[in-house]
């Protein structure tokens, strides 16, 4: 594709060639089958003063919207010494990493659809069962940019992702849960009954054994899960620079340099590491550069867009992402993760009298008081893992519990939400991926 | 072999958006999108195939999706329910916005009121005009039509020494654009936000924006008409029952005074009697939602709950709930009491039992006229059956401040310092 870009503007344009699939089955029966493609692309002008975008389902034109926008445009010679534009990269490179067998168009969708029915088919039947939901979905998108630098890109991303809810009953108690698996790959979903019928029958057990929480305050174990969306909502939203640039006393709360959380903590976001938050070039042109948002408790780093980075005179980070063709780039994660520590799960675990390990969430938010709403729940009771409990919702000062980590374990793991992702500024569900060790923190709230 | 019915749905929506960051315009977007798709059933399948082209022109675009909806038939995906047939109604409602230049200086005059008004605070957000028209229709008689223009805003706001990714929002949503009103709103809650007032702790009444969604989700979750159907809802032993406050009535509605950016019929054709149709009635669960197929499964009556993208099998989504007024104003509400009106909350939710629990980061003290001060965080408790049973005090006819705080509901809640 060639452009012609008018002179005395930045223009982009970010090509986007999508194909998915989505599967679902509901209490066993096919409701939904189907595969998408399109190509739509989308158009951004900045003038020194506004940003300028328009989003375009037909390619051929694109040129007519660029010349449409230059018309609203505010022509600025000196637009190339604008300190925005000089953050831009421009980068004329090729890395597509999902061809041939590892190309999801290439399983086909009868392939796609055997697997979904083989598991959803393992919890028929099963004691408890009330309802269940069972979803594949997967997608890859081929990105081209083009710039008025002299950006010509072309990348690719994709993800493959399951998830089996169900709920189950007995008498008047009811639970619901649901088994989830993300990766890159369609390989990535196979041989992985066993783990299905893993969180089916921790379900059961709850369900059947789960007593309300005792309100109060205790020191509680994260599991990987729980840790990493604790992770991407209090540390990794506020790392976002558009928040650092909101902030006119950023300095004050959330300043690189300062200390804000146990030497134990070190966080990373990274555009490189294969599943749902892989990115290996941000929607701005930008390669993706892992960023150590926390080092040994420390704040060391931010995630930028060439606007935030111009801001704050740091340099880009590749974080620049857009939903979809809609929408425009703004400062996003893409795979946030507490980095491991040396302790097995039995050292974090074994010296608590009465504590709580929470293993899955339903949800929670970021905010100075930060909330995660458990699921899967236990109390830890003179050093072992008891009773589950059931409890609304678990609350935190971040500023204290960063500073309150006392533990970390020594493997990470990565997931993504299968049936969702982060929402910022009206882009949801953006495609991201979190994780950590298992950590313990004390001085939780739940109620 | 059974005689094939064949639809179409269209969509295009047009969309003017103007981004804001740190109170002033960052940025204005333009989107032209059109989506197409064509259905075709056999009776006991459905097939389908969707575009982002128009149907007509000259890319013969519904010729090509017929074939493909066609093949996508083997799939066999079961849809035992006839084709919507032999409705056709069209609507077409305008809102008063003019034209982009007159938008784009009106929010420009917004911004300079708010800086000017509110210099401790910035403002991010978004606001759009958006243009859409759906046309559904079929081989069996159905023809459906809603044209409908209306503005969308939302403006986060925090307060410049605040620590906090954010202090608080304003949303609103509606075919009357009125920036004065929108002004008005975020000037009383950052002037609220200035005037720190101690909380009052236990028994309070809240006043909620039950169009915010955590507070109804509970309703959400439990009426979906196979959580009922398959036994698991904590409301499948009521039906029929009175089982919450008298003066609880709850609708879904497709009108366009009570939801925005939706048309009066959903995706499967379906339409209701005035546009809307009680799930809850005087206390009384009545009905589940459903679509065609969890309706036919499960023997519940058709409830237009069917939606889904435009490339999907029409499916059930969330109904968009509203609660029927019962008060001309809040202070009948409050009773002479004053209130706690809560702007965000930090992520809570109900539990499987129904128990309710979410802490709360921006709330206001109100005396059932205007904000009279912020209060500290805190957390709320409550139980689905209390809160829209015995403790449930009322909803607004009309709406608080703007057309964001419609129908806003007080309910009597726990209320815990800190939390």
């Amino acid at each position: 594709m060639a452009f012609s870009f008018p002179k005395g503007v930045h223009t982009d344009v970010r090509v986007e060639e999508v194909y998915k699939t989505q599967i679902r089955l509901r209490q066993g029966e096919l409701e939904e089958c189907k595969e998408t493609k399109y190509s739509a692309a989308f158009i951004r002008m900045y003038d020194g003063i506004r940003w300028l975008y328009a989003s375009v389902a037909n390619l051929e034109s694109i040129q007519r919207q660029i010349d449409e926008l230059y018309t609203l445009s505010r022509v600025n010679p000196d637009i190339d010494e604008n300190p925005v534009v000089k953050k831009m990269e421009a980068h004329q490179e090729k890395r597509v990493y999902f061809l041939d067998e590892k190309d999801v168009e290439k399983i086909g969708l009868r392939r796609k659809l055997d697997l979904l029915k083989e598991y959803d088919k393992l919890l028929e039947g099963k004691e408890y069962l009330l309802m269940k939901q069972s979803h594949y979905l997967d997608e890859r998108v081929v990105k081209s940019f083009f710039s008025s630098l002299g950006s010509d890109i072309q990348f690719d991303t994709q993800r493959v992702g399951l998830s089996i809810q169900f709920s189950l009953g007995k008498e008047e108690k009811r639970f619901q849960e649901s088994f989830e698996r993300s990766g890159s790959l369609f390989t990535d979903m196979e041989k992985i009954e066993e783990k299905i019928l893993f969180r089916y029958n921790q379900a059961s057990h709850f369900l059947l054994r789960s007593q309300p929480v005792i309100p109060g305050t205790y020191t509680m174990v994260l599991s990987p899960d729980v840790s990493g969306i604790f992770a991407h909502e209090s540390i990794g939203h506020r790392s976002e620079a558009d928040f650092a640039t909101e902030h006119h006393h950023t300095d004050d709360h959330w300043p690189i340099g300062k200390k804000i959380g146990s030497h134990l903590l070190t966080v990373v976001d990274s555009g490189l590491v294969p599943g749902y938050g892989f990115a290996p070039f941000d929607d701005e042109g930008t390669p993706s550069r892992p960023t150590e948002l926390i080092k040994s408790g420390i704040l060391s780093g931010r995630l930028h867009s060439a606007t935030t980075a111009a801001k704050m005179g740091e340099e880009v980070t590749g974080n620049a992402r857009a939903l979809d063709f809609q929408f425009e780039p703004i400062v996003r994660m893409t795979t946030t993760y507490v980095k491991e520590g040396t302790q097995t799960l039995y050292d974090l675990i074994s010296d608590i009298d009465n504590g709580l390990l929470v293993e899955t969430l339903r949800g929670g938010a970021g905010m100075n008081r930060f909330s995660l709403i458990p699921s899967l729940a236990y109390r830890i009771c003179k050093g072992t893992v008891a009773q589950p409990i059931r409890a609304s919702v678990i609350t935190g000062h971040v500023f204290d519990a960063l500073n309150h980590i006392e533990g970390v374990s020594d493997k990470v793991t990565l997931s993504s939400i299968v049936m969702g992702g982060c929402g910022k500024m009206g882009q949801k569900p953006l495609p991201i991926s979190f994780g950590g060790p298992y950590l313990r923190v004390r001085g939780l709230n739940v109620q | 072999m059974r005689k094939r019915a064949y639809e179409t749905w269209e969509s295009n929506h047009l969309s003017f958006t103007i981004n804001l960051q740190h109170s002033q315009i960052e940025s204005v977007k333009k989107k032209d999108v059109q989506k197409s798709c064509v259905r075709v059933y056999d009776g006991n399948h459905i097939g389908i195939a969707a575009s982002l082209d128009p149907l007509t022109g000259p890319a013969e675009v519904e010729k090509r999706l017929k074939l493909k909806a066609e093949e996508s038939l083997a799939m066999n995906v079961p849809y035992p329910c006839e084709p919507t047939a032999s409705v056709q109604r069209a609507h077409s409602h305008h809102s008063n916005i003019t034209d982009h230049e007159a938008f784009y200086s009106q929010i420009q005059i917004l911004l300079e009121r708010l800086r000017a008004h509110n210099p401790d605070f910035g403002f991010t957000g978004s606001i759009e005009w958006v243009i859409e028209e759906i046309h559904l229709k079929n081989d069996h008689g159905l023809n459906l039509h809603d044209r409908y223009d209306q503005h969308s805003a939302v403006i986060v706001f925090k307060k410049n020494t605040s620590t906090d990714l954010f202090d608080g929002y304003m949303i609103t949503q509606g075919s009357e654009w009125n920036p004065e009103v929108i002004g008005d709103v975020c000037d009383q809650i950052c002037q609220g936000f200035c005037n720190p007032v101690p909380l009052p702790t236990g028994k309070q009444p809240i006043i909620v924006m039950t169009n915010d969604c955590l507070f109804l989700s509970i309703m959400s979750k439990e009426l979906r008409a196979e959580t009922m159907g398959t036994g698991s809802s904590l409301f499948s032993s009521a039906i029929g029952e009175k089982r919450f406050h008298p003066d609880f009535s709850l609708f879904h509605s497709r009108k366009i005074e009570d939801v925005a950016m939706v048309p009066f019929f959903d995706s499967e054709g379906v339409i209701l009697a005035e546009d809307r149709i009680a799930l809850i009635q005087d206390g009384c669960i009545v009905t589940p939602y459903s679509d065609k197929r969890s309706a036919k499964k499960y023997g519940y009556g058709l409830t237009a709950t069917a939606g889904g993208m435009y490339d999907d099998i029409p499916h059930l989504v969330d109904p968009f709930l509203r609660i029927q007024p019962t008060a001309p104003s809040l202070d009948a509400l409050l009773e002479g009491k004053k209130g706690i009106l809560i702007l965000g909350c930090g992520g809570g939710s109900f539990t499987p039992d129904g128990s309710f629990a979410t802490p709360i980061h921006t709330a206001f003290l109100h005396d059932g006229h205007a904000i009279i001060g912020k209060l500290p965080p805190f957390s709320i408790r409550s139980n689905v059956w209390d809160m829209y049973g015995k403790d449930y005090k009322g909803t607004l006819d009309g709406y608080l401040h703007s057309p964001w705080g419609s129908n806003p509901s007080v309910i009597q809640m726990e209320v815990v310092a800190g939390g």
